[in-house]
């Protein structure tokens, strides 16, 4: 049976998808590991990290979810001048859990490489 | 400048792009409570603001919609964000209002999801019958409860027929209120699960 390209590429937008979300969250932390960052910043750091162009509102659900999961806290910082800013904070849970990611990652990565 | 501030701009191409932006926003947050939307708002207020500042090309209109463009429109996230506040508060004895709330945006995503959202609809009615005949026993002992038909078909709920043979008798209440209770456990865990996969 042959596969319509629309269901191929409706099939690699899904896969796409649901790597993304997953690479994301690693992004994110590593951030965060970084530095302390509100939204707008680490939309903007994440900007040309990521192939596949994304509404940048799509990380405000993630970070709600981070926040829900303990890996991230926040804080709301009011500035001198320009908007109040909140401020994410990556967590020791959320260091431990980046700290396996990392690892696991890297083995991903070395079976690509091996792959290649 | 303050996110919790009105909108900042002069220009009145600027005004009715942001009034008309949250406006959409808060159309799709309508389960949540009150604080929960206007975190949401708050938020994206915030986020607005820091990037018109950032943003120098251009009038307010213009620079304000290049924004917007990059945020993105509120049917693309804002659902899922929505969804991700109600999980907050589906959390072990969650309240009613956050689990019909996940099932309403549930609802809304399409008839893909229909099934799902008709069996826990059902779940819960089942969950409410049980609840009220385990009252209903102690109100009308002689016709409320468990019977077999003269053909050993169960029945359960107000029954006027001689014929029928009652079992479990007075048990009933404390029987249909466990079922009640552990039925209600189990669609909680059921949504919270569904949910928190899709997350």
């Amino acid at each position: 049976m042959r596969v319509a390209q629309a269901d191929i590429n409706g099939l690699f937008d899904k896969w796409q998808l649901q790597l993304r979300k997953g690479v994301l969250v690693y992004l994110v932390l590593t951030l965060l590991e970084k530095e302390d960052m509100y939204g707008y910043a680490l939309i903007s750091s994440l900007s040309g990290k990521l192939v596949a162009p994304m509404p940048e509102g799509t990380i405000y659900p993630l970070l709600n979810r981070l926040v829900r999961d303990e890996l991230v806290v926040f804080e709301w910082q009011i500035m001198d001048s320009g908007p109040a800013r909140k401020y994410y904070r990556i967590t020791r849970t959320g260091r431990q859990m980046l700290k396996r990611m990392r690892k696991h990652w890297n083995q991903l990565n070395d079976v690509f490489q091996s792959e290649q | 400048m303050n996110a919790h501030d009105t909108q900042p701009f002069e220009d009145a191409g600027a005004r009715a792009l942001w009034d008309s932006y949250l406006r959409k926003v808060d159309a799709l947050c309508t389960v949540l409570n009150p604080r929960q939307r206007a975190d949401i708002q708050t938020e994206l207020k915030a986020h607005l603001l820091e990037g018109f500042i950032q943003t120098d090309a251009g009038d307010e209109a213009t620079r304000l919609a290049a924004v917007i463009e990059r945020l993105g429109e509120p049917d693309e996230f804002v659902p899922s964000w929505v969804e991700e506040r109600l999980l907050d508060d589906a959390q072990p004895g969650a309240g009613a209002r956050s689990l019909l709330g996940l099932l309403r945006t549930n609802l809304a995503r399409g008839v893909k999801q229909f099934p799902f959202t008709m069996l826990v609809g059902l779940g819960y009615l089942l969950s409410f019958y049980f609840f009220l005949v385990a009252f209903m026993k102690l109100i009308f002992p002689a016709n409320v409860g468990l019977y077999l038909t003269p053909a050993g078909i169960p029945v359960l709920g107000y029954v006027d027929a001689e014929a029928f043979r009652e079992i479990l008798g007075y048990w009933l209440t404390p029987v249909a209120l466990i079922a009640s209770i552990l039925l209600q456990i189990l669609l909680n865990r059921w949504i919270r699960r569904r949910f928190s996969k899709r997350a």
